[in-house]
């Protein structure tokens, strides 16, 4: 009983969290003018007519389609981007954990 | 909560993050419903920090800064940045909400917000990996890589005991 109404609290705070993002799209929906944010710009050639944009082909990027060596490949550099961001960090943590002992140690005062 | 439970399930997170972020790797279905498992399993480990939350939660406002704070912070941008990429995912999914017989017009907004909030989910889980990088690489050690080492030590044999005791001997002397 009590997980159920921590697993509610939790859905609760997230769902508010969604309502925000909602009301965030909904904004930019309607502040970006009749297409509504969610339609491409309409385009117009060199001499004033207006043109459609050219249709994706279907398929032809491969977006809902697996790619072993790309998804590897992209894993990789997820990775590297994690231990650099980590990296930083631990190096900041680091470099606080020593100025602040600097200024604590009985020598300094 | 075991700890070794908790490494389990961290672990299996932090792989499930890594596949879902390269959906190139396993395509948009698999994606898709391995992010709403990502969510329960997301809620799980909320639970098993429960009382951290509620405790360090109460604690925000007392005192003016510690590490736990920092903690705390990082934690809450990393939730509502998780939050914000599963939800605006879920906006733009092809089979999740199809298979609620729920269709909706993909807006190019959300898909906008759905890459911004991944990237910031990825800043926050280096800095929450950061934050616990003692915990993680103390258990990683005593869990996994102790026990996958003492499986390739050679077991001492009888001839190796009797050679180790003949050279003690030889050194009393």
């Amino acid at each position: 009983m009590k997980t159920i109404l921590k697993i509610i609290a939790i859905l609760l705070v997230a769902s508010v969290i969604a309502g925000g993002f909602s009301l965030a799209v909904n904004n930019i929906s309607s502040t970006s003018g009749p297409t509504g944010g969610g339609q491409p710009p309409a385009m117009t050639s060199a001499d004033g007519q207006s043109t459609q944009p050219m249709a994706r082909p279907e398929g032809g990027d491969n977006e809902g389609g697996a790619s072993i060596a790309d998804g590897l490949s992209g894993i990789l550099f997820t990775l590297i981007k994690l231990t650099g961001i980590t990296a930083i960090v631990l190096l900041i943590e680091k470099v606080y954990g020593m100025l602040s002992s600097r200024k604590l140690s009985p020598a300094e005062r | 909560m075991s700890t070794k439970t908790n490494l389990v399930l961290d672990l299996t997170m932090f792989g499930a993050f890594l596949v879902i972020s390269n959906p190139r790797f396993t395509g948009s279905m698999i994606h898709e419903w391995l992010a709403v498992s990502l969510a329960g399993a997301v809620i799980t480990h909320l639970l098993f920090h429960w009382e951290w939350i509620v405790k360090v939660g109460g604690e925000f406002f007392k005192k003016l800064w510690h590490q736990s704070r920092l903690n705390f912070v990082v934690n809450i941008l990393f939730f509502i940045s998780m939050t914000g990429s599963l939800f605006s995912g879920l906006m733009i999914s092809e089979s999740v909400l199809s298979t609620f017989g729920i269709h909706l017009n993909v807006s190019q907004s959300w898909r906008s917000i759905h890459t911004l909030m991944s990237d910031v989910s990825l800043i926050m889980l280096g800095i929450h990996f950061a934050l616990h990088w003692k915990w993680v690489t103390t258990n990683l050690g005593r869990y996994l890589v102790n026990p996958v080492r003492n499986l390739f030590k050679r077991p001492a044999t009888e001839s190796n005991v009797m050679a180790v005791q003949r050279v003690r001997v030889n050194n009393d002397k």
